[in-house]
């Protein structure tokens, strides 16, 4: 009977209401359990978050006898400047927020472009293009990073933040597959309307398809965002010099030198971390939503 | 058609398209701004300025930051210090920045890492440079054995000593004492009679009051090697220069086992065996160890025990018939970047540097090193301490650099040690360990030299 | 006869405007898809056949090529670093899969039922938007073997001396593991909870009709309309588990002693530490084979166990 039920029913999707539950005593019990164990759960997700926090303002000494307690005892603000100065973390914010701004930015428009050309336009090779933009996805990254440093060798962009924008702002085989995704959905007729008005494609590009592209590029925008501020290995490889490092490399710089001392070292932790979990908090729903677009697209 | 028109974004569009207008013209200009900071950051050594850079912790860098402030204001040049704080990022920092274009003009090179330098060119060769009449210093002003891997086998000099460190026996009087012995080595050596069974009888008495011989370094195979040539036998043929051999030199094959059978007899001490915070000199110092094998690099260490009690001397290795044999030496070079922008500069710093002049400046007071340059001696005997300090220039002038087929293959020389541990650690065969060590060793050697130019 | 004309006149028209118009749309196509495509060629092409032909030759960036066939592929594939770094990251994903997935569904199935799921998910999501570099050094200090955390809890709680977790051998994998499957936990529940939501209530109220108790629910109903959800999360954290490198360089430098030496980590220690561009190309080759043939035979499996019904 339940194999009839899948065949003859036609699912009606009220997924985002559950019904209501039947508050049987075992019901509620059962909730309770599982809010107690995602309770558990929480606290070991965020936990070490918190103790990054209450560590950065201990005082060394205090950090390594004495790590079980919860309140600094005395309260260590000092490392925090300390840390500023130790390590130039200001021009560090610098270069991974512009860094991360420029690529973001470019990166919208050149997939907004590509995703609008494999949508709206006919053009000869369209098909095997885009199999080639797809299939570049599979490729583990590993395998292109080490060409890629002798292509930056080649034209003199070693230890220099074009190595990191230029590649990352001018291909993005995902973005190119979201943006395509999206406006295979547009309808036709806005376009049609525009083309009966004597628009050429880049005016209609520009004033019909663009505007209309503000949820995936705002997906797009912010994934992109913090892929790119946390971005590790491509900066460790590409730069050499301090003062052109980004946050993460800073960080590992910061680790390398001042292993020991840990209430220094969590307080330059907080100043990489802290940015982008307010960024996290303030924008989670678009990125979470994101996610979870992936999943479901595939 | 205007209805159609104005039911189109487009009007709303004004407003958006402002917007995205001006992201469009941040983002530009935010891009223009990249390119033009990159563009203009290339020019740094247009002024005659050089940059030169080494391994050095935070004491050895104050040091010689000195050192270079100093020849800054002698000679009215522009020299700057950058250097790398940890010894095992040092190759790879400098060959990516040799990849990247922005290396230093002068640097420093372990004899590990030279070959390869030499390998992919980036190197300048220095022999013209020395011939010339101007230079500061020339190649015989170095001792024979200082070369090593920096000398290619036609006589090409890539790179010049900076100073070296040849190694020696130390030894903790008050220990020795302790166990009974009455006659220090060093007095011993002038008699001629410091053989390896004299030695041998010491850490036996050594020992037998309840503290270690000796300890056997495992950073570095220069020990071992220094032991067995001592013992008369071979390691490498053709000078250095040919293949692992010691598997089939006697002298050699008892030199290993006699240091295989004291470590199992627990006399001597593996030193990779030892606790980490127990490292040798701090068993030295805490009077737990008779003798170590060193460079003078532990100088300064163990002056500045003598305030506790510390009371220290050297000694040659005990060879076989009282007189030592060569020994190994430690050594660095400094290097040429062959891209430099600055080359008469750069020399005239390079040269500056270990010439008597530059090594005497770097070496006195807390020195670590001994000079590889001929007519500073001074700096090591001032002082007078250790009391027998002739003896490490005695062992630089006949001593040996590591030898250049070890040196020339990369990693070569740990992958041995390891290849070691189960001797050491768990009382392997000497002799089936030797054999496995050529079969490995051999073919690497031939790739890489196959590699040489 | 004005007809006839005409209409060889109306086709020619026609033919040249429909060359015209694909002529324009070439135009339109390329001009478009140029930045992505240059980016496309540059970074990904071009790159494909330079590791390639790195792959064939000895180098190191700086000097001469010397090309040496497959003698690289020869060299790597008896490497015993190259073996000890499979072994490990064989190991690891062994590990980390299972137990991040499994974790990943049970919170995915208990936030589903409960109320509050914004919080959690969160709070969840947070570490996945942390830097590794972060993380690392955050669990560096909480996995200290002296004073961290993790062992000063368990001796003053419970007595127990805890590993020395990132120093001895045998724990180390096991702790990169965890600090990786707390790192993306919360995405892959997020994907969960998305598939789990997206399975129509109906299907379940038919079932529970029919007398289905929960253990049966959740095996015949639930699980089998989730197993494309799961096929996806499995085929992609095999592909990165694969790849972990940022946790081995930051927390351990492969050690101690080559225990997390990783194969990625071995890419890296080749390429840009060694500079032997020819050696590591080759690994980096054998490391796509590998993942290559992993995620087709997955696929070929998905047959048997995957459920595409709906």
């Amino acid at each position: 009977m339940l194999q009839e039920a899948v065949k003859t029913s036609k699912p009606v999707f009220q997924a985002r209401r559950p019904r209501q539950k039947q508050r049987s005593i075992a019901g509620s019990m059962l909730a309770a359990l599982i809010h107690v164990l995602l309770i558990i759960g929480a606290i070991i997700m965020a936990g070490p978050f918190i103790w990054m926090a209450v560590t950065s303002l201990k005082e060394d000494s205090q950090a390594f006898q004495d790590p079980l307690s919860l309140l600094p005892n005395p309260i260590v603000w000092q490392n925090y400047p300390a840390s500023l100065q130790a390590m130039p973390f200001g021009q560090a914010y610098w270069n991974s927020f512009y860094i991360a701004i420029v690529v973001v930015a470019c990166e919208l428009i050149t997939t907004a472009m590509a995703g609008y050309a494999f949508a709206r336009i006919r053009f000869p090779g369209r098909n095997i293009v885009f199999v080639l933009f797809l299939a570049t996805m599979m490729i583990p990254f590993q395998l292109t990073i080490i060409p890629r440093f002798l292509i930056m060798q080649r034209l003199g962009w070693l230890d220099n933040h074009l190595a990191l924008i230029v590649p990352a702002a001018l291909f993005d085989a995902f973005g190119v597959f979201l943006m395509r995704q999206f406006i295979l959905g547009i309808p036709k007729e806005l376009e049609e309307a525009a083309i009966i008005d004597g628009a050429n494609r880049w005016q209609i590009f520009w004033h019909v398809i663009l505007p209309l592209l503000k949820p995936p590029m705002a997906a797009l925008g912010i994934f992109t965002f913090l892929g790119q501020w946390n971005s590790f290995f491509v900066p460790l490889i590409m730069l050499s010099s301090p003062d052109l490092y980004t946050v993460p490399l800073l960080l590992n710089q910061f680790r390398e030198q001042y292993t020991s001392q840990w209430a220094l070292m969590m307080a330059g932790s907080m100043i990489a971390v802290l940015p982008v979990l307010l960024v996290y908090v303030l924008g989670q729903r678009q990125i979470i939503q994101g996610i979870a677009l992936t999943g479901l697209k595939s | 058609m205007n209805d159609r028109l104005s039911s189109l974004p487009l009007v709303k569009a004004n407003r958006r398209t402002f917007l995205s207008h001006s992201l469009a013209l941040g983002a530009s200009l935010a891009g223009i701004g990249t390119l033009l900071q990159s563009c203009g950051g290339g020019n740094a050594n247009s002024n005659g300025a050089i940059k030169w850079s080494t391994w050095a912790g935070a004491k050895t860098s104050k040091r010689l930051q000195e050192f270079t402030d100093r020849y800054n204001r002698d000679h009215n040049a522009n020299v700057k210090f950058a250097p790398i704080p940890s010894y095992d990022d040092y190759l790879p920092k400098i060959l990516t920045q040799l990849n990247g274009g922005i290396a230093p003009d002068v640097f420093y090179a372990a004899d590990e890492h030279i070959i390869k330098l030499i390998q992919n060119k980036t190197i300048e060769e220095l022999t013209p440079l020395l011939a010339k009449s101007d230079s500061v210093v020339k190649e015989s002003d170095y001792f024979p054995g200082m070369w090593g891997a920096a000398r290619t086998r036609s006589g090409k000099i890539y790179g010049i000593p900076v100073d070296c460190n040849p190694i020696v026996l130390w030894y903790n009087k008050k220990v020795l004492q302790e166990a009974g012995i009455t006659e220090m080595p060093a007095e011993l050596y002038k008699q001629g009679k410091w053989t390896r069974d004299v030695f041998q009888q010491m850490i036996d008495k050594i020992t037998a009051n309840k503290k270690r011989g000796y300890i056997l370094a495992s950073d570095s195979m220069l020990y071992h090697y220094s032991w067995a040539i001592n013992n008369g036998g071979r390691i490498y043929d053709k000078d250095g220069y040919g293949d692992f051999i010691a598997d089939q030199d006697a002298k050699t094959v008892e030199a290993f086992e006699w240091l295989a059978e004291n470590v199992r007899a627990k006399k001597f001490a593996y030193a990779s065996s030892l606790p980490s915070n127990q490292s040798e000199d701090l068993m030295f110092t805490a009077n737990q160890v008779g003798f170590l094998s060193a460079g003078r690099y532990y100088l300064s260490t163990f002056k500045g025990a003598r305030a506790k009690g510390l009371d220290y001397d050297i000694v040659p290795m005990p060879g076989t018939d009282g007189k030592s044999r060569p020994t190994g030496i430690f050594l660095a070079y400094i290097v040429l970047n062959k891209k430099t922008k600055n080359p008469t500069e750069a020399y005239k710093f390079l040269s500056n540097y270990v010439s008597k002049d530059g090594e005497t400046l770097r070496l006195k007071d807390a020195g670590d090193a001994v000079p590889s340059v001929k007519g500073a001696d001074q700096v090591v005997l001032d002082g007078n301490d250790p009391v027998h300090a002739q003896h490490l220039l005695d062992a630089r002038n006949t001593g040996f650099a590591t030898f250049a087929s070890e040196m020339g293959t990369p990693g070569l020389s740990l992958d041995i040690v390891s290849a070691f541990d189960p001797v050491f650690l768990k009382g392997a065969d000497v002799k089936t360990t030797l054999g496995k060590v050529a079969a490995m060793v051999n073919p690497r050697i031939k790739q890489a030299q196959s590699l040489l130019q | 006869m004005r007809l006839q004309l005409d209409v060889s006149a109306m086709k020619a028209s026609v033919h040249r405007n429909r060359w015209r118009r694909t002529l324009s749309e070439a135009f339109w196509g390329g001009f478009f898809l140029l930045p992505q495509l240059i980016g496309l060629v540059t970074f990904s092409l071009i790159p494909l056949v330079i590791v390639l032909w790195l792959s064939l030759v000895h180098w190191d960036g700086l000097g001469e090529v010397q090309f040496v066939g497959l003698q690289n592929f020869i060299d790597q594939l008896s490497d015993p670093n190259l073996r000890i770094a499979f072994v490990n990251t064989t190991i690891y994903t062994l590990i980390t899969v299972p137990g991040g997935i499994l974790l990943a569904l049970l919170v995915a199935l208990g936030l589903n039922k409960v109320r509050g799921k914004t919080i959690y998910r969160i709070i969840y999501f947070m570490p996945v938007v942390t830097s590794s570099v972060a993380t690392g050094v955050i669990w560096l200090w909480l996995l200290n073997s002296d004073a961290g955390f993790i062992n000063v809890l368990l001796r003053s709680w419970f007595n127990i001396e805890g590993p020395a977790w990132l120093i001895d051998a045998h724990w180390v994998i096991p702790s990169i593991s965890i600090v990786s499957i707390w790192s993306s936990l919360g995405s892959n529940m997020v994907i969960f909870l998305a598939g789990l939501q997206n399975i129509p209530s109906t299907y379940i109220e038919a079932a529970r009709i029919d007398g289905a108790n929960r253990f049966q629910l959740f095996w015949k109903v639930t699980l089998p309309l989730l197993s494309p959800t799961l096929f996806f999360i499995t085929v992609l954290s095999i592909i990165s588990s694969f790849q972990v490198f940022d946790q081995t360089f930051v927390m351990t430098q492969g050690g101690p002693d080559k225990a997390s030496y990783t194969i990625v980590y071995h890419i890296y220690n080749l390429s840009f530490r060694q500079f032997t561009f020819g050696p590591a190309s080759a690994s980096a080759m054998i490391l796509f084979a590998v993942l290559l043939v992993l995620t087709l035979i997955q696929f070929a499996f998905q047959k048997r166990w995957v459920n595409y019904d709906l």
